[in-house]
């Protein structure tokens, strides 16, 4: 087997490749990351979290010496399947003046979901900008109807993909066309999932908001953007208001109720491109605003959040140069910001009033300045936090550890352990999917491999407890959820996990700047993850095609319901799946907060803590 | 003349009544009670007609509740009348069965209780709820098309009109009706609270968008303000599912009329519901129906948005995200995962707790405006007057600061008003402004109000209003406007195709 040819690549990898057809074979194979100048391609790199294949399709053009602008296409619909660009018939390739990346319509593939679409998508784009000449400040994202798949935090209709990866990434975009854009994807997610599994996800509402376009559509106020909405659209309208009210600052909408369920015409496409090629990424705009909910994405241009008022909560920032050179920061739900290259901004100016909600402060302009709220008050510098603290880096949920580059660590006095680490694996990236994605280059290590290189270049995932690995040995005293003895320790409540179990991301206290993810469950009594019914409460990625999983920072789960279901319930067996769930706090400590579950039921039911 | 035209009504009801006693009887109703109700009928109408001759305030303020009990007896004692005016059963057959033998005459005794209750009161002159607290039917006259519309009112036990009272409002969701449009379930049974209940749905249940229920609730809270001794500072609109839609949507669109709004089990964008393929998402209106996109203008009115487990459609989350945004104070937004589609007890007692707590500020330091029509257009002190583009949202952020300061921020807007400004900065001085970004100068307060308009990209204050056929409150659109308004439907007589 082998895939695009190998055309003297600039750089190569090592990877293997998965074989369709249902057989483990995998082969090693030298694949190229680059094309030809002037050919259209489909080609591969390796995912650099967990080595998975990502292909792609690529044409740039021949002849010139300057940079091209790139055009990155994620159309499944106008264009079936295909990742082929020279297939696509609104490209007219001979004539082409730009170069053109297309997205996998279906991510990692196999399937509809999956929670790394948005970052390998990133990663390819990225790959592609620094490995060809591309122009930064002339990068556009095309996304007709029902954009891609596989993105960030998954969704049903595929167009969320493109919008995502838009307001995800403010300032890698010159210019965006997005298609009938759903403003709120968790509906469907809802929908399939029922009331009890809703229950059960209680503590992943944050993640749910996440999903929810609208609530991030701040975030493309500065870019350019042209909305087109199809006949057969439901909500995508509110998506045109809601930019329009704030003052964007390019909006064009394209209304086409004759369009339902296809493809926008090929010549509409073609205006859509025309349209993207006329921009050039503005990189110090006068107004920059930023909305988010998790520090993971908190930066627009020169302007970065630094500390949420709450974690998980929604915030808002606008900052503005004004006409008569005063700064002006408006917004609530942030407690620190940082203003970059204000010295370029502001043209030299040796003073700048900033105004933040109407309090007052002289600063001197300079490359970096950070603000902080302190009481009441807004100071110069930015707050000390204890450590570890969340921050861009070092944020986010179980899923997030996953993202980035990881390594399978079950403990080495186990053998049970090393098949909880697959079925786990398989139970987040791959579970559903039609045709399973190949996990064979994720690296798997014990306990006693593990160096301190790798801890510094990985994310470990622990498997067992503190007395099947010794990883778990020596951090678990300084964990927030301590594990002793078989018991999990909560606060003040204490689980057995003879039928319990645990799952949760804290920073490596070995390595504070990677993290570590630990899942201890009751091995010796099979696996829980490949409990269905568990499966179904924990991990709606289980149901065919319908998501993914949505862990918040930590659950501790039961392995399953038996013994404690009502009878007669439809939801049978579900019971006390998720006992108790959340986030940690801006410190990484242990909170009972907005989002903390509790399942009073399992109290109330007898179940053994 | 008017007393012998009285007269000849009430005996003309009376014989009518007699004659349809019958009828009565064939719908299960025994017949002494049909014989007793025919005669309280009779002697009611003609009290009744007496009554309507008096020029006493109070009997005005209140006849209408007599004539709706009046009617509704009459319904029920001659349901063939009222379905040969209405096309259909006046009480359906599942209705009939499951009212059985007694059902019938409760309900007709009930009524005749509540006239004996209401009229003697009116004949004395006097308010008859004074001395009758608990739960009743209470009628107004509606100024929109002049039907009788019944509201379920409690009246707080001790009632004394010369103190002022909480006032806790509701429309019908799904299902049941005040006052059934005159055939009443169940008119009047005791309950012992300190401040004014009332449920307001007679037109029927409140739905997605439906403007008539916005403008019902609207003229049965003055109606009620006319009745009963209300503190306009303290009322509160609270409700669930649909009504709960209606108690966010009406809060959005007058946030300065309430203390507090509650929402259980709400929707946020409901027009989800409409079906696609019927009506595109660019439908005109639909985004009306948005609660998302005006939920800004929560930001000054306490809110409580909370919701159970079933369903996505009814996840309020959303609003209360764009809520934590802007930074609103003074909201409860939560998920229970224990409620299905209602509330818990423990939070229906905490919420009504926090409720009472919460009183109407007119004059709040922001105000936040998102509207997209000028029917919606007063948002405490600040009354958007022109929109720059039709059916597109303006969007307002106005800071009253000190040093007599006032900042803008506005979009899509070409005219506005700041009013009572004397109630926020001292009217007396010279007053800054700045509108986005821009010092527009010192300037000077006249009558209380500055105005502003956009003239060739940049905004002035202005004097005068504007003149012309403009849209404005009140002449804005849609279609529908033409009905929440007094309307005649005026049939052509000229003949053709049409």
């Amino acid at each position: 087997m082998k895939l695009p040819k190998d055309q003297g690549s600039r750089m190569t990898f090592d990877v293997k490749i998965f074989h369709r057809g249902g057989l483990i074979a995998s082969m090693l194979l030298a694949v190229t990351a680059a094309t030809a100048l002037g050919a259209a391609e489909v080609l591969t790199l390796p995912a650099d979290n967990d080595g998975v294949v990502l292909r792609y399709g690529l044409f740039v053009p021949r002849g010139s010496d300057g940079k091209f602008p790139l055009i990155v296409d994620a159309s499944p619909v106008a264009v079936g399947l295909e990742l082929d660009v020279g297939k696509i018939g609104y490209y007219d390739l001979d004539k082409a003046t730009f170069a053109v990346l297309r997205l996998p319509p279906f991510g990692r593939g196999g399937g509809q979901w999956s929670p790394f679409g948005e970052r390998d998508n990133l990663q390819v784009i990225r790959h592609v900008m620094k490995s060809h000449p591309i122009d930064p400040d002339r990068v556009y994202l095309l996304g007709a109807t029902q954009g891609f798949a596989g993105n960030g935090y998954g969704a049903k209709k595929l167009q969320y993909g493109t919008l995502s990866l838009a307001y995800h990434q403010p300032d890698l975009f010159a210019a965006v066309t997005i298609g009938a854009a759903d403003i709120r994807t968790d509906a469907y997610r809802a929908t399939w999932l029922g009331h009890w599994h809703q229950y059960q996800l209680q503590y992943a509402f944050p993640l749910r908001l996440r999903e929810m376009p609208i609530l991030w559509a701040d975030n493309l106020l500065g870019t350019p953007t042209w909305l087109t909405i199809a006949g057969n659209g439901r909500r995508e309208m509110q998506l045109y208001h809601e930019m329009d009210k704030h003052a964007p600052v390019k909006l064009k909408l394209l209304l086409a109720p004759s369009v339902k369920d296809q493809p926008l015409p090929d010549e509409v496409v073609r205006k859509q491109i025309v349209w993207l090629l006329d921009h050039r990424i503005q990189r110090r705009p006068r107004r920059v605003v930023i909305a988010t909910n998790t520090l993971k994405h908190s930066r627009n241009r020169w302007v970065r959040i630094d500390a949420l008022s709450e974690v998980n909560r929604f915030c808002r920032l606008e900052a503005r140069l004004t006409g008569d050179g005063r700064l002006k920061v408006r917004g609530a739900g942030f407690t620190g910001f940082t203003l970059t290259g204000l010295k370029a901004l502001t043209e030299g100016r040796k003073s700048l009033n900033v105004d933040i909600e109407h309090q007052l402060l002289k600063v001197t302009p300079s490359d970096e300045l950070s603000f902080r709220l302190d009481g009441e008050k807004w100071k110069l510098g930015r707050a000390s936090t204890g450590e570890p603290a969340k921050s861009a880096e070092m944020t986010d949920t179980i899923i997030d550890a996953f993202r980035e580059p990881y390594i399978l660590v079950p403990g080495a006095g186990d053998a049970k352990l090393r098949r909880l680490a697959t079925d786990t694996l398989q139970a987040i990236q791959n579970s559903g999917r039609t045709t399973p994605i190949d996990l064979s280059p994720v690296p798997i290590k014990t306990d006693a491999e593990i160096t301190s290189a790798d801890m510094a270049r990985a994310n470990l995932i622990l498997f067992g407890d503190e007395r099947s690995n010794s990883i778990i040995a020596k951090i678990n005293p300084r964990l927030p959820i301590r594990l002793t003895g078989g018991a999990i320790i909560s606060g003040k409540r204490t689980f057995r996990y003879d039928n319990q179990g645990l799952m949760m991301v804290y920073p490596n206290p070995l390595a504070p700047a990677r993290k570590v993810v630990i899942v201890t469950a009751a091995i010796h009594e099979g696996y829980f993850l490949t409990d269905k019914r568990f499966a179904k409460a924990a991990f709606p990625a289980n149901l065919p095609g319908h998501g993914f999983p949505m862990l918040g920072d930590w659950i501790i789960f039961r392995r399953n319901g038996k013994g404690l279901a009502k009878k007669g319930r439809a939801n049978k067996g579900l019971d006390n799946a998720v006992i108790e769930g959340g986030f940690f706090d801006a410190e990484w400590k242990l909170a009972r907060g907005p989002y903390y579950f509790f399942n009073k039921n399992f109290v109330k039911q007898g179940g053994s803590r | 003349m008017r007393r012998y035209a009285a007269i000849v009504v009430a005996a003309l009801l009376a014989a009518c009544a007699t004659g349809l006693a019958q009828q009565a009887t064939a719908t299960n109703l025994p017949e002494k009670l049909a014989m007793e109700a025919q005669a309280k009928l009779a002697d009611h109408a003609g009290r009744i007609a007496k009554l309507r001759e008096s020029s006493d305030a109070t009997v005005k303020l209140y006849l209408p509740t007599a004539e709706y009990l009046l009617a509704s007896l009459r319904n029920y004692l001659n349901p063939k009348a009222w379905e040969a005016a209405n096309g259909r059963p006046f009480l359906s057959k599942a209705t009939l069965a499951r009212l059985g033998k007694t059902g019938l005459p409760r309900r007709v005794k009930a009524l005749m209780d509540e006239l004996d209750i209401v009229v003697p009161a009116l004949e004395a002159g006097r308010n008859p709820y004074i001395k009758h607290a608990g739960s009743t039917l209470v009628a107004y006259r509606s100024p929109l098309d002049g039907r009788l519309l019944a509201m379920r009112v409690t009246i707080p036990v001790r009632y004394d009109p010369g103190k002022r009272y909480k006032l806790r409002i509701e429309n019908s969701s799904s299902g049941g009706w005040s006052g059934g449009q005159m055939k009443p379930s169940w008119v009047r049974h005791s309950a012992t609270i300190n401040f004014f209940s009332a449920i307001i749905s007679d037109r029927g249940e409140c739905h997605y968008g439906n403007d008539l229920h916005e403008a019902e609730t609207l003229e049965a809270i003055a109606a009620l303000q006319k009745l009963f001794s209300i503190d306009p500072s303290r009322i509160y609109k609270s409700g669930g599912s649909k009504d709960g839609y209606t108690s966010v949507t009406i809060g959005m669109h007058y946030p300065h009329l309430f203390s507090a709004i509650v929402g259980i089990a709400i929707n946020s964008l409901p027009d989800g519901f409409i079906n696609s393929r019927n009506l595109p998402c660019f439908a005109p209106g639909r985004e009306q129906m948005n609660a998302y996109l005006q939920a800004e203008n929560l930001y000054s009115l306490p809110a409580a948005l909370v919701t159970g487990f079933d369903g996505d459609h009814t996840n309020p989350l959303l609003m209360g995200a764009l809520l934590e945004k802007i930074g609103a104070p003074a909201k409860i937004i939560r998920v229970e995962p224990e409620a299905g589609h209602s509330e818990t007890r423990w939070t229906r007692a905490e919420v009504a707790k926090w409720l009472t707590k919460q009183s109407l500020n007119p004059y709040p330091k922001r105000v936040y405006v998102s509207t997209n029509s000028l029917r919606y257009n007063r948002f405490y002190w600040v009354q958007v007057d022109a929109l720059e583009r039709q059916n597109h949202f303006a969007r307002m952020r106005v800071d009253v600061l000190e040093g007599n300061r006032i900042e803008v921020e506005a979009r899509n807007v070409e005219r506005f008003t700041l009013e009572t400004l004397d109630k926020l900065i001292d009217a007396s001085g010279p007053v800054t402004v700045e509108i986005n970004d821009i010092p527009l100068g010192e300037m000077k307060v006249s009558d209380n109000r500055l105005v502003f308009a956009k003239r060739g990209g940049k905004w002035a204050s202005v004097a005068g209003s504007r003149g012309g056929l403009v849209k404005k409150h009140g002449l804005s659109g849609p279609v529908m406007d033409g009905w929440i308004q007094p309307a005649v439907h005026v049939i052509g007589t000229l003949g053709g195709v049409a």
